[in-house]
């Protein structure tokens, strides 16, 4: 029987992990491994994909890739049995190390010997860190305390998708790398080559490890690849606190004795540890203090198969592995698992590829399980021992069983999805419609006042009118239109980041998985649109977690159809004198209009440009955790900073020239602004045909959406500066409103998200991305222009 | 036009050619900068401060 035969509440002990290529690693590199046991937590509502439970942890896996798995059901209380009989008789005589002495790594040195063998850097050398774990495990959250910086943080698998840099503060002589979150060193996806090209390449003096205490034996599994590289090395357990909180311990000086890197307890997200950490991560950086330890093979583990294969395999190409500038343990740790790249580096002889081959064959003939998960086991069997010997673990988390009563309702059967459009829709009502409203008229008014205040004094001061006009409405009018929807957008960004640090964000990736792999796309993909809801430029680069490129060239080109906040300005400002209170209506319609052209381009695509499945669905869910208001704070006010600068920069330099274009004729004459002879109403009187069929002809009107190319704040600022006091409503109809605006949702992303796609996926990606939602736009408004009653 | 005009006049246009400057300036440091808060004190890309 396979894993997917298994009823929610069973457990079965996996025989054979069957599939090919990426999957099957990934899948190994997460435990599952022969011999695991797993349990099935439960089903997502639409019965696909699964959550189980293996290693005390929960990860989610499609069906289709569950039947990869060949398991065998077996009695709870069997397994209860086993479990305690094999506690029982794990310790051998090399894990009887009761009472460990503090071995002192990473700290100053005392014995003569110690000193006599000091290998410092040369003084002014600038050492580099490299912050290194699985994903969601705390390291932007260190990183930003090492550093002092604001970088964004979430509760979701895959936050940080590039490497930031920093100095420790206090320490201007180092740079500490942020790297993104990764379960082995495998070849399989991008983050995992950034991090270890980054490792093997550029020679960090130092890998800050950092370990989720709370989940330690998956955690450790990177950390003894990452030993195995021979750079000097600092093991951080973070989030101690929610495990001691929940009766569980780590011995430090065993674990440091037995795994041969210092170790340092730390929670992140409370400021502890982090400087003992950093002494200790300065004095083995300095010092170069290497891994005491890397051969986490055992001679008498089934047989040492795996021990004389590697050790064979490290004899053999000792000198390829040098010339290639590779650490030997990993270059034939790599070799095993059949790392292309590694091979490619090695460049052995065709003798020496075969005897390493045989070699192999041989180890899977005696071990009895391939390459890769002879290999995997080797690493687990080492950590079990290890978290026999030193972790105390706590029965269940509160932190878990919080979550477990929240998963009922937010990911129950019947409740996933009701609950998921409460979400939503409470968080649109509160944003358009109550208290964002609320907060966006308060500011209007203030803006009013400070812009009559303004006018009467240009007027006392006897201003020329063409000044008078381009100050008051030019620039006030343009950039104060623009400024009043920052509570807005500040909402919706607030919401989205509770979203994410609170753990829900990867709920709804389970939950939607279903629906979103029948469009060709993975459950992964509704993080980057989401993402999309606030900003398409983070969002496009957020993608960068997709794990096959396929994935990541749809989502891309899906991202800008999902309504960015600068959007929400435009909304606003025409849906309300248009549709009154029922305002937030249209606009929850236009989201809802975003999302659905996007699934219909997907699925066009699929069907006719990228071809194939969607990537595997392999997921850690984290707990729930309440969000960390420094890191909203955070978010807010950069995001403030951003938009308020965009004001002042962007969006003030296209009021004036829209200004100065609509004041002069091409003979430099000042003129009508409403009249047609001026600059902006002749070229845009060229353009403005092509949207007559739409029920928007007017020339200021096409000239708004052309300024929205720039930013689509500018849109509003635009229309603002060019109806020079007269109100919206008598620019179109209630039917040409609903048009432009479902052409401004739809229509080209701003040249911010262009240049993003461009640097992601290269020129013609971008002009094609531009091409196509332009055309899909114009479709789409014509389209809703025979459902809309043209006045 | 008045001096008071023409005093206000040079600040607008000064403020214009001086943001026109920093913008055009961010721009080629890192194109596509501006369409979120993807930039540190210093104006570097937080997103992506590795790529050239």
């Amino acid at each position: 029987m396979t894993l997917r035969d298994l009823k929610r509440g069973e457990v079965g002990r996996v025989i054979r992990v069957g599939g090919e290529g990426a999957l099957r690693q990934h899948l190994i590199d997460m435990g599952v491994l022969p011999d695991t046991v797993v349990k099935i937590v439960k089903y997502a509502p639409m019965g696909d994909p699964i959550e189980i439970l293996i290693h005390g942890y929960e990860l989610t896996l499609r069906m289709a890739d569950a039947a990869s798995i060949e398991i065998e059901r077996i009695d709870r209380q069997t397994h209860r049995n086993a479990e305690r009989t094999a506690r029982r008789n794990a310790a051998d005589s090399e894990w009887e190390v009761a009472e460990t002495p503090h071995p002192g790594l990473g700290e100053p040195h005392i014995s003569a010997e110690e000193i006599r063998q000091e290998n410092p850097l040369p003084k002014g050398t600038v050492m580099t860190f490299a912050l290194a774990g699985n994903q969601n495990c705390g390291k932007t959250t260190l990183f930003n305390n090492l550093t002092g910086s604001a970088q964004h943080v979430g509760n979701f698998p895959g936050v940080t998708v590039d490497r930031k840099s920093g100095q420790i503060i206090g320490h201007p002589d180092t740079l500490v790398v942020d790297l993104p979150g990764i379960y082995s060193l495998s070849p399989y996806t991008s983050e995992e080559i950034v991090s270890r090209n980054f490792i093997i390449r550029e020679h960090p003096h130092c890998i800050i490890n950092i370990l989720d205490a709370t989940n330690i034996e998956r955690n450790l599994y990177l950390s003894m690849q990452l030993i195995e590289l021979g750079v000097p090395m600092v093991l951080a357990l973070n989030m101690m606190d929610e495990l001691e909180g929940n009766g569980g311990a780590v011995r430090i000086n065993e674990m440091e004795a037995l795994l041969g890197v210092p170790v340092v307890a730390i929670s992140a997200a409370r400021n502890q540890g982090i400087q003992e950490l950093i002494d200790h991560a300065l004095h083995i950086a300095y010092f170069r203090e290497e891994p005491k330890r890397q051969d986490f093979c055992s001679p008498d583990d089934h047989g040492g198969a795996v021990h004389r294969c590697l050790h064979a395999i490290m004899h053999l190409i000792e000198d390829h592995a040098e010339r290639a500038g590779l650490p030997i343990r990993f270059a034939a740790s790599k070799l095993v698992e059949g790392d292309s790249l590694v091979l490619e580096a090695l460049q052995l002889e065709p003798n020496e590829y075969e005897t390493v081959q045989h070699i192999i064959r041989q180890m899977e003939d005696e071990r009895g399980l391939d390459a890769t998960a002879a290999l995997a086991d080797m690493r687990f069997t080492f950590i079990q021992r290890l978290c026999q010997r030193t972790v105390v673990k706590p029965q269940l988390s509160r932190e878990h069983l919080r979550s477990l009563a929240i998963d009922k309702i937010l990911t129950g059967r019947f409740t996933a999805w009701p609950a998921f459009i409460l979400i939503m829709g409470l968080i649109f009502w509160l944003t358009f419609e109550s208290l964002g409203v609320w907060l966006q008229d308060m500011l209007a008014a203030g803006i009013d006042d400070f812009t009559g205040w303004v006018d009467v004094l240009l007027t006392d001061w006897a201003i020329n009118p063409a000044v008078h006009s381009l100050v008051i409405d030019g620039v006030f009018s343009g950039v104060g239109s623009v400024l009043s929807f920052v509570p807005l957008i500040l909402l919706l960004f607030f919401f989205l980041s509770m979203l994410e640090d609170s753990g829900y964000m990867a709920r709804i990736a389970f939950v939607t998985d279903h629906l979103l792999r029948r469009i060709g796309l993975s459950g992964r993909s509704i993080v980057p649109m989401l993402i999309g809801f606030g900003c398409s430029v983070p969002s496009v680069m957020a993608s960068r977690t997709m794990p096959s490129e396929r994935d990541r060239r749809l989502t891309i080109m899906l991202t800008p159809f999902m309504s960015c906040s600068a959007k929400v300005a435009i909304y606003a400002f025409i849906a309300e004198p248009f549709f009154g209170h029922n305002a937030w209506v249209v606009m929850v319609g236009l989201y809802l209009l975003g999302i659905l052209t996007g699934v219909v381009v997907a699925v066009v695509a699929k069907t006719f440009v990228l071809k194939g499945e969607a990537a595997p669905f392999v997921m850690e869910l984290p707990n729930y955790r309440m969000p960390g208001f420094r890191n909203v704070f955070h978010l807010l006010r950069d995001k403030t900073k951003d938009f308020v600068e965009r004001a002042f920069t962007v969006i003030f330099l296209a009021t004036i020239v829209i200004w100065f274009l609509q004041h002069f004729s091409f003979r430099l004459q000042m003129v009508d602004p409403s009249s047609n002879d001026s600059i902006l109403a002749v070229v845009s009187g060229l353009i403005a045909p092509v949207f007559s069929p739409l029920g928007f002809g007017d020339w200021r009107l096409v000239t708004a959406l052309v300024s929205g190319f720039m930013a689509k704040e500018s849109v509003v600022a635009t229309i603002e500066t060019l109806s020079a006091g007269t109100p919206v409503t008598s620019l179109m109809t209630t039917g040409g409103a609903v048009c432009y605006l479902v052409f401004c949702l739809l229509y080209t992303p701003c040249v911010a998200a262009i240049a993003a796609i461009r640097r992601e996926l290269g020129n013609r990606y971008a002009l094609f991305v531009l091409l196509l939602q332009c055309g899909v736009a114009w479709l789409v408004a014509f389209v809703v222009s025979f459902f809309v009653p043209m006045l | 036009m008045n001096v008071q005009s023409f005093i206000l006049l040079a600040i607008v246009l000064g403020a214009f050619v001086v943001t026109l400057r920093y913008v055009i300036r961010k721009n080629r440091k890192h194109p596509g900068c501006g369409g979120c808060s993807c930039c540190d004190a210093a104006g570097r890309c937080k997103l992506n401060n590795d790529k050239k």
